[in-house]
């Protein structure tokens, strides 16, 4: 599947909040940065595990995709992603860039561009620190 | 050019700090989204304007383009941006303030010139998560949530109260607001020492070093308060808003405590209490005209160093063209604290079409300019000879506080100067004063140190023994290690 599709699917199981679906779109070495969770999630596991804590806290969830240019292997969009954090109360609005990257299909790495800075992490406690052990 | 091109000549021309270059890349309708700002910019002048801000804030910038994917008039960029920051000193642990991060670009173009430019980036790389932590060991100032709106991220204690000095911005950014725009501080703990009554002006005169009984109602004076053997407690503004009323507002000393104590034991009619008196300064070259439609005396009128009794936003307030700014500045000092949020949030809407910035106060200019402060203790047990203020001293006229003591520094002459120094390398922040050497030992102490941006270097302000000439070579020692200083005169921007 080229990049551009992965991303578009990507965002769609975001959308949806299906980390299963999200996740599965992952090589299985692959590399996930967005900016409420804090460090890269690294792997299947890790990156299932973190969809799971960020969908525990937020709900409807939209996102709308602006444009998006691939080179084939390399796809990059600009977006806005809205959501309600339940557990903070509170509406986070992250305009966003991403960068998907493939190999054999799968995304290899995605990168998601945005400011967190006004917002609290989704994820924290003990799924930053689950390594080898859910594997 | 095609957009590619166009992106790499704005990333090539950052790290150059090449404004004109920058410029000359934007249509003049175009629209830049930098997180870094809190809203996008609009036009080339405001672009041109803020880049240049950005690139005075940074250096040893670089820019490393990862992929790039152009389509049509759209280019897209993964990249990572490093940069040193200016002016901010070191972390605690010696590193440099760095402002590293990885970011995507997006540049649309529009008949060969840029006309949408956005960036995406995590400002938790480059600015701090939340402001300093408090104790209840120091009163809060009353825009207190003004300044957190505002994102102040470090205080200072200073007369009892929690003083806003860092917000979560570069120091380039500040000092450029102050120096071209408008700034706005919180200095609340700026207090006042009251002294009302029949003898005010007189009583007034005895706690001052200067001579203060010509003071006319509506004139200010700088001057200092010793003690009685000559030291400085603190270097206030004395203002006369009213014929009965003096108000020293003074630096960080129990100087209310100390004229309270002198006024039981003298032979004055006066009352002497800290008034509930918490300034607001709005200092930049554009602060008469930000307050000239808020502020019912006629501000352009006000001559330096005077003050009048007026209503701002509706609330009564004294005016005073003073300031810690060495430039164009009020302090606005309201009658009660009762509608402290209210003045606050209107002066904030007052200075909203000039970009006004909510700061501290600006150490790198105040320093440049040679607007100190000194407080009891902490200055060195100095005294307004060694302090530069001689004309600050009447020796001539009616008995103060500390007069005898300072005929003697007179006679003898003082022992110690203050001199600039332009310091080698760069200065991680001072935290306690750095000793200053020469050939025949230690001669005295780095009181002040900072970036200056007007010279793009770094310089300080040093108690040394009255021996050490202007023109001389002199060894600082501050926790980077032992750099050479060249000792110079006063101010060092005019």
């Amino acid at each position: 599947m080229p990049a551009r599709s992965l991303i578009e699917r990507y965002f769609g199981a975001f959308a949806a909040g299906d980390a299963a679906a999200a996740t599965a779109l992952f090589a299985s070495t692959g590399l996930y940065e967005f900016p409420l969770l804090r460090p890269r999630l690294v792997g299947r596991a890790e990156i299932l595990a973190g969809h799971r804590q960020a969908f525990s806290v937020a709900s409807r969830i939209a996102v709308s995709l602006r444009v998006v240019q691939s080179n084939g292997a390399t796809a990059i969009v600009e977006g806005h992603l809205e959501a309600h954090v339940a557990r903070d109360g509170r509406d986070v609005a992250l305009p966003f860039a991403a960068v998907a990257e493939e190999s054999g299909g799968a995304l290899q790495r995605l990168s998601i561009y945005g400011d967190a800075h006004p917002y609290r992490l989704w994820c924290d406690g003990p799924v930053m620190a689950i390594g080898e052990r859910s594997r | 050019m095609t957009p590619a091109q166009a992106l790499r000549a704005y990333c090539d021309a950052f790290v150059a700090r090449d404004v004109t270059k920058i410029g000359s890349l934007f249509a003049d309708d175009a629209r830049c989204e930098l997180p870094l700002l809190e809203r996008p910019l609009k036009g080339k002048a405001a672009i041109v304007r803020e880049v240049g801000i950005a690139t005075r804030a940074l250096r040893d910038m670089k820019v490393e383009l990862g992929v790039v994917i152009e389509n049509g008039d759209t280019v897209f960029a993964e990249g990572i941006f490093t940069s040193e920051m200016v002016g901010a000193g070191t972390h605690v642990d010696l590193t440099p303030v760095r402002a590293d991060f990885r970011f995507v670009m997006i540049v649309e173009m529009r008949d060969g010139k840029i006309a949408r430019l956005a960036e995406y980036l995590d400002t938790k790389k480059v600015k701090p998560w939340e402001r300093q932590r408090l104790y209840p060991i120091a009163r809060l100032s009353p825009y207190f949530q003004g300044t957190v709106d505002a994102n102040v991220t470090e205080f200072m204690t200073y007369n009892g109260m929690f003083f806003p000095i860092v917000y979560s911005r570069t120091p380039a950014e500040d000092y450029l607001a102050l120096t071209e725009r408008v700034t706005m501080w919180d200095v609340g703990c700026e207090r006042q020492t009251e002294v009302r009554g029949p003898d005010a002006l007189k009583f007034a005169d005895y706690l001052a070093t200067r001579d203060l009984s010509m003071m006319k109602t509506g004139a200010c004076r700088y001057t200092f308060c010793c003690d009685d053997s000559g030291a400085i407690i603190c270097d206030p503004v004395v203002l006369r808003p009213w014929d009965d009323v003096v108000w020293f507002s003074h630096g960080s000393a129990d100087l209310t405590l100390w004229a309270q104590g002198i006024a039981l034991h003298a032979d004055f009619d006066v009352t002497v209490r800290e008034p509930d008196v918490a300034p607001i300064q709005v200092q930049g070259p554009l602060s008469a005209e930000m307050l000239r439609g808020i502020t019912d005396a006629k501000v352009d009128d006000l001559k330096f160093y005077r003050c009048v009794v007026t209503r701002v936003a509706g609330i009564d307030a004294v005016v005073s063209r003073t300031g810690w700014s060495g430039a164009l500045g009020y302090e606005v000092f309201p009658l009660s604290t009762a509608r402290a949020m209210e003045l606050w949030n209107a002066l904030r809407e007052a200075g909203r079409p000039y970009d006004m910035l909510v700061t501290g106060p600006i150490v790198h200019r105040a320093v440049e300019k040679n607007v100190t402060d000194t407080g009891y203790h902490q200055n060195s047990g100095m005294n307004p000879f060694e302090a530069g203020g001689d004309r600050l001293v009447d020796l001539d006229g009616a008995p103060f506080m500390g007069k005898a003591a300072l005929e003697r520094v007179k006679k003898s002459g003082p022992t110690r100067r203050t001199v600039g120094l332009l310091i080698d390398g760069d200065l991680p922040r001072l935290e306690w004063y750095w000793p200053v050497a020469d050939a025949r030992g230690k001669q005295g102490e780095v009181r002040w140190a900072v970036h200056s941006f007007a010279l793009d270097r770094s310089i300080g302000i040093a108690l040394v023994d009255a021996g050490v000439r202007i023109g001389e070579t002199v060894r600082v020692t501050h926790p980077l290690g032992t750099v050479n200083a060249k000792a110079v005169e006063l101010p060092f921007v005019a």
